[in-house]
């Protein structure tokens, strides 16, 4: 997907005979993607539009540090449904996927971005269909406070947390 | 004429210096310089940017006997987060 979007930003840039190539590139690596692959059950928002952004957005942060994926997905969803804005959405995930630092050298971040350029392209409507597509990378990321080359020599991940407490003072 | 009063004063640079930091080895420094710049309420965007343009930087002095798997590493993470950041905030923003 993040191949099909960034091959789709370049459409303006081309003449009408060679839009395809990019576009057939992009829907290849898709195909490639989730061929073999079991199918993804949609998940279901919650039945509610009585829980504010604030307690999803804290639902989903938990959520994504416990790796658990459906709860992940089910408070996105519920947001999206509530017909939160574009920004909003954007800032609950950017929230749960800088809890890690760094996660996946940063390859969550940069997949979110993509789900949203997408979004851009084909429009906000298809954001419940979209956007569960980076619940998956986001629960099962690594972050750098898991791995130890973020720790020694130099702890850098008590350094940020140290920040990150004095910021947000 | 007014010519060349035309764009005033030019507007003090709050993150001069800020690249030097960043491509350094002290990664105190590097967070403290960070820190600072927000703290004096530099734009989260704009601080991301000067952190692309250090990652570009040293692309452009990675050298080309690295190992291939360390240029995957430099091109592909540090400069697809650094284009992923602005654009993450800038949608936070909005």
């Amino acid at each position: 997907m993040t191949i099909l979007t960034a091959m789709a930003n370049l459409l303006p840039h081309l003449e009408n005979e060679e839009m395809f190539l990019p576009l057939w590139h992009g829907v290849f690596q898709m195909a490639h993607n989730v061929q073999g692959a079991s199918p993804h059950w949609d998940g279901q928002p919650l039945e509610t539009d009585q829980v504010s952004l604030d307690s999803l957005k804290r639902w989903l942060r938990h959520w994504a540090l416990v790796r658990h994926r459906d709860g992940a997905e089910r408070c996105l969803l519920t947001a999206i449904a509530n017909g939160a804005s574009p920004g909003e959405v954007a800032d609950l995930l950017a929230s749960a996927a800088t809890d890690r630092i760094v996660s996946d050298s940063g390859q969550v971040v940069d997949f979110m971005n993509k789900a949203f350029e997408l979004l851009g392209l084909i429009g906000w409507e298809h954001a419940s269909e979209v956007l569960p597509t980076v619940v998956g990378p986001l629960v099962n990321a690594r972050g750098g406070e898991e791995t130890s080359q973020w720790r020694h020599p130099v702890d850098l991940v008590s350094m940020l947390r140290q920040v990150d407490e004095e910021l947000s003072r | 004429m007014q010519e060349g009063h035309r764009h005033g004063p030019p507007a003090p640079n709050v993150t001069a210096g800020l690249t030097k930091v960043l491509l350094g080895e002290d990664p105190s420094a590097i967070i403290e310089a960070l820190k600072g710049a927000l703290q004096r309420g530099v734009p989260p965007v704009k601080l991301s940017k000067e952190v692309a343009y250090a990652a570009a930087v040293r692309i452009c002095r990675f050298t080309t006997t690295n190992e291939f798997s360390d240029w995957i590493t430099v091109l592909a993470h540090i400069h697809l987060l650094q284009r992923a950041a602005p654009d993450a905030q800038a949608r936070v923003q909005q």
